[in-house]
């Protein structure tokens, strides 16, 4: 199974158009952006759930890892998959790699960004299949 | 790709104006840095994550050396430090004035790195710069250069075993640097460091 539906939450509008276009027209993936994550978590899940979730970390209001915590403490979210999109060196000494799939770092290739997310949806449902 | 075009267009369009106002905010704060910096760093962290991605790799770069070198500041600021932000505010300026889709590399094609990485790393202290100056130095070298070893108390130098000299010391000087001129005087070496490589 491929991706196809993905949920983007980040407050910067332009690299929003960017993800967009990564995802949606060099990927082929109904991408959905949120600016804030409180109206993500107020929204998500309503009539389209997503089959990945792709969170910047810097927001002003919520930043990533509340939205993460925000989704694990929704029935209907709790399971859904997370990989940040940031500075993940950062996010790494901040040992903040908890419940995420992994991290993407910013700046992206544009042109590449879909196959990376691919691989990391594959890895995760052949971790399910697994287990 | 038009489509590709389409979104670096679109991005330099929003881009331009976001970037004047910022490198103007900056200028003025640097000319009186009263309150912390905490909404610069938010902005100049947005330019260094969308720029690079939309194929401005100087862009990103510069705005990321700001980004650190805000974040590394100390109150009250080193005029050293506010030198190496002033001189990367005006490269950050420099880059928006020349902001256009043919010069994205999504656009023109080409992959050009913002550093080019030397065959050998190499070990470079950092001794007795302030904070921000050396955080933007530190991830310069790392990037470009090696390992860097920052030391601030310029005295540490002493400590340095026989044997383990490195490549290159960069040493304050009571002088406003340029970035990215790593510089510097050898006075108050001796002895052992006299020997070491110093630009």
């Amino acid at each position: 199974m491929s991706l196809q539906r993905l949920a983007y939450v980040d407050d910067d509008a332009d690299i929003c158009e960017i993800v967009r276009f990564a995802l949606s027209e060099v990927g082929g993936i109904d991408v959905h952006c949120w600016n804030d994550g409180a109206t993500f978590l107020d929204e998500a899940g309503n009539g389209w759930t997503p089959q990945l979730v792709l969170l910047d970390v810097n927001m002003p209001g919520m930043n990533g890892w509340e939205i993460v915590a925000g989704l694990r403490a929704s029935p209907v979210s709790a399971r859904w998959p997370v990989v940040v999109l940031s500075g993940c060196s950062t996010a790494e000494r901040d040992g903040a790699y908890v419940d995420v799939l992994g991290c993407v770092a910013k700046p992206f290739d544009p042109l590449r960004l879909a196959a990376v997310l691919e691989g990391m949806w594959t890895g995760y449902l052949e971790e399910g299949d697994r287990k | 790709m038009s489509g590709l075009t389409a979104v670096v267009e679109g991005y330099v369009a929003s881009m331009r104006p976001k970037g004047e106002a910022f490198a103007a905010a900056l200028g003025d704060w640097l000319a009186q840095p009263a309150d912390d910096a905490a909404l610069l760093i938010a902005d100049v962290h947005k330019f260094a994550g969308s720029a690079g991605s939309a194929g401005f790799a100087r862009l990103s770069a510069v705005a990321t050396l700001l980004e650190i070198g805000l974040g590394a500041l100390a109150s009250p600021a080193d005029p050293l430090d506010l030198a190496m932000l002033q001189g990367l505010g005006e490269d950050f300026a420099a880059e928006i004035g020349a902001l256009a889709p043919a010069g994205s590399s999504l656009i023109d094609g080409t992959d050009t790195p913002p550093y080019a990485p030397f065959s050998r790393p190499a070990r470079v202290i950092l001794a007795g710069l302030p904070p921000a100056s050396a955080a933007i130095l530190a991830h310069v070298i790392e990037q470009r250069l090696g390992i860097a070893f920052p030391m601030p108390d310029a005295a540490m130098l002493e400590t340095v075993p026989a044997g383990r000299a490195p490549d290159l010391a960069v040493v304050a000087a009571p002088v406003a640097a340029e970035f990215p001129v790593v510089v510097l005087a050898p006075g108050g070496l001796d002895g052992m460091t006299a020997n070491w490589p110093l630009t």
